[in-house]
């Protein structure tokens, strides 16, 4: 019978590590508490970013105690250059945007050190196949290192960034436009603000944000403004998102989208990609969204949710992959 | 194993990394004084171990921000002949337990945990705290518990936890701005929530009244004024702290690792080489390796130390 309960306290896993083009690479393995089957699929959970394998709030390790407990042995590690493992990311990045890292992650630095991951965890747990997943920068990463990977049944991204983040963070055109619309109406409540004034005349406020969301609004009281304002959105999109994205259809993965309303990943999601994907194609993934949640998912009633929705998906696609 | 293609971006994308293959040794532990698991990773020296150090993180969300940058002064140290051992407090990183379990106590029991295990393996050899934000204030109080004049060296501490404390409910507020898109709770309605024991989320971590209220009596200035041992105390230049003759207080530039940060920072060199410097006047063997006659290995600061 597998054991879906919450555990009561957070255990600790099995310490592991392993190499990845002579890096070595920690991790931790939590074991499958379910005694009476013997696991054919296991769960690889990547990094949301250049932070450690705990996850915000230990989010990595909450997670991957449930699938534990529903019997699927998990792995969480920290690929080169963060958390424990070995490797540093090249001076150059030192002092410069956190954006450029991120970069490199949205365009797949991290896809060796996944499939020496899953290489591991098959070793390590005897498991036959993987589903691979992860928060934000651990989602694109997943979809990035698992589109085509023999091993890999399905593809959990929650709150996956779909444009490339040092781009659409340093141009505030090319932000969506509900997020553009939330920004316009931040700024309206702090008009009757003394603080935020005392900021803009002391010079502390983002300009650049500002001109860019006046500027977007302007455009819109324009005849057609909204119209005009409206992207290809396949400018927008991440080249090696929208590309992994068919690869992984045409691999027939299981493909799983969480998104928290309150997260502006949402807004790119539906506006960059949603909108233009054939019906085909939305057939082609789950998709599911948490109200009001935040993009880490702080609280507790939203990490709850997302239990609700994760693991039963994780269940009907290790059953699928168990089948084939 | 099936072959699998990688990406051209990605075999290129390895080239933004160095450090490869270092051959460092590094020993991923447990250990499980009373009964709880703390987990801990020991950075050893290639040659003979001239002394012994135990990193007290910082605390909650602040020890994700500055983890990366703890791990690279553990090597730094271990590569001047130093037994590293960093490790997490029960309910925090890998380490087993619920972060509302916890307690200041429950902290200090912990470092009083890492520093036995630590001595245990440095065979009399001279031993140190290192401290970061609040693990620098836990560590100056579990350091007055310690019979032997422990040396702590302190990276930015927590000097006023009552001020500490109202930054964390802050975060709270923040949070119901975004949810609500007002404030619902404000800081003093959240204190006395925690002090009728209600749980306080400050971005996923639960305040709760026990560690709430150590803090409060926790006193960290009080400490350093009273304290026996050696103390280095590394400040940003708007610390408002003057200091005492009793300890060491150097005013640096350094980032504030323990935050979320607009830019990437894989170490502080700075916060390094004084801390080095430091130890190295009390136990002179320290980083006089062989090919480092500054002390610091590999290359110019702020350089791979991989």
């Amino acid at each position: 019978m597998m054991n879906e309960s919450a555990p009561m306290s957070l255990g600790i896993g099995v310490p592991t590590s392993f190499l990845c083009d002579s890096f070595r690479l920690y991790g931790m393995i939590h074991p499958s508490r379910d005694p009476n089957q013997r696991p054919s699929t296991g769960v690889v959970m990547l990094n949301p970013g250049p932070t450690d394998r705990a996850g915000a709030h230990r989010f990595s390790i909450k997670l991957a105690e449930r699938f534990a407990g529903m019997g699927y042995p998990t792995l969480r590690f920290d690929p080169r250059g963060t958390g424990e493992s070995e490797g540093d990311w090249d001076p150059g990045f030192d002092g410069k945007p956190i954006l450029n890292p991120y970069d490199e992650v949205e365009r797949g630095v991290w896809i060796p050190d996944t499939h020496a991951a899953i290489e591991h965890l098959i070793q390590a747990s005897g498991v036959s196949s993987v589903v691979l997943g992860g928060v934000c920068g651990g989602s694109i990463t997943a979809l990035l290192a698992g589109a085509e990977h023999p091993r890999v049944d399905g593809i959990f991204m929650i709150g996956n960034p779909v444009t490339l983040s040092r781009q659409t963070l340093t141009d505030v055109s090319m932000l969506p436009q509900q997020t553009l619309d939330g920004e316009f109406r931040r700024y309206v409540g702090k008009l009757l603000r003394p603080s935020a004034w005392m900021r803009l005349i002391g010079l502390r406020t983002d300009f650049r944000t500002l001109w860019g969301v006046l500027a977007n609004r302007a455009r819109l009281l324009l005849p057609g403004g909204r119209r005009g304002l409206e992207r290809a959105p396949v400018e927008a999109l991440s080249p090696p998102f929208a590309r992994s994205f068919q690869t992984a259809v045409l691999h027939r993965k299981r493909l799983l989208f969480v998104y928290s309303t309150n997260d502006y990943h949402w807004h790119e999601f539906q506006e960059y990609f949603l909108s233009t994907r054939s019906e085909i194609e939305r057939r082609a993934f789950e998709l599911s969204c948490i109200a009001d949640a935040n993009h880490n998912l702080t609280e507790e009633r939203w990490q709850e949710e997302l239990y609700g929705i994760l693991l039963p998906w994780q269940r009907a696609t290790a059953s699928r992959g168990a089948t084939q | 194993m099936p072959r699998v293609r990688s990406s051209r971006r990605a075999s290129a994308g390895v080239s933004v990394f160095v450090g490869r293959g270092r051959g460092r040794s590094e020993e991923q532990i447990v250990f499980a004084p009373s009964g709880r698991e703390l987990y801990g990773l020991l950075y050893k020296p290639q040659g003979p171990c001239l002394g012994g150090l135990v990193v007290c993180a910082p605390d909650g969300e602040e020890r994700m921000w500055s983890q990366r940058m703890l791990v690279h002064a553990a090597r730094v140290l271990a590569d001047h002949g130093l037994l590293v051992l960093r490790f997490d407090y029960r309910g925090q990183g890998e380490s087993s337990g619920n972060y509302e379990e916890t307690s200041v106590r429950t902290r200090i029991e912990d470092i009083g945990a890492a520093l036995a295990l630590l001595r245990n393996r440095v065979d009399g050899a001279p031993v140190f705290l290192l401290g970061a934000r609040l693990g620098g204030t836990l560590a100056l109080r579990a350091s007055a518990n310690d019979p032997h004049g422990i040396g702590v060296a302190l990276w930015e501490p927590v000097l006023d936890t009552a001020a500490y404390v109202q930054e964390l409910l802050r975060v709270n507020i923040s949070t119901q701005m975004m949810m609500f898109k007002k404030v619902l709770r404000n800081r003093t309605q959240l204190a006395d929530a925690i002090a009728a024991g209600e749980k306080v989320s400050v971005n996923g971590f639960d305040l709760c009244r026990p560690f709430v209220e150590e803090l409060d009596h926790l006193n960290p200035v009080r400490c350093l004024a009273q304290s026996s041992g050696r103390r280095l105390l590394l400040l940003s230049p708007s610390s408002k702290y003057e200091g005492t003759s009793s300890e060491e207080v150097l005013r640096l530039e350094f980032p504030v690792f323990w935050k979320e940060p607009k830019n990437y920072y894989g170490s502080l060199p700075a916060l390094e080489d004084a801390t080095l410097a430091w130890i190295r006047r009390s136990t002179p063997s320290v980083g006089s390796t062989p090919g480092s006659p500054s002390g610091r290995t590999g290359t110019a600061r702020g350089g791979i130390i991989g």
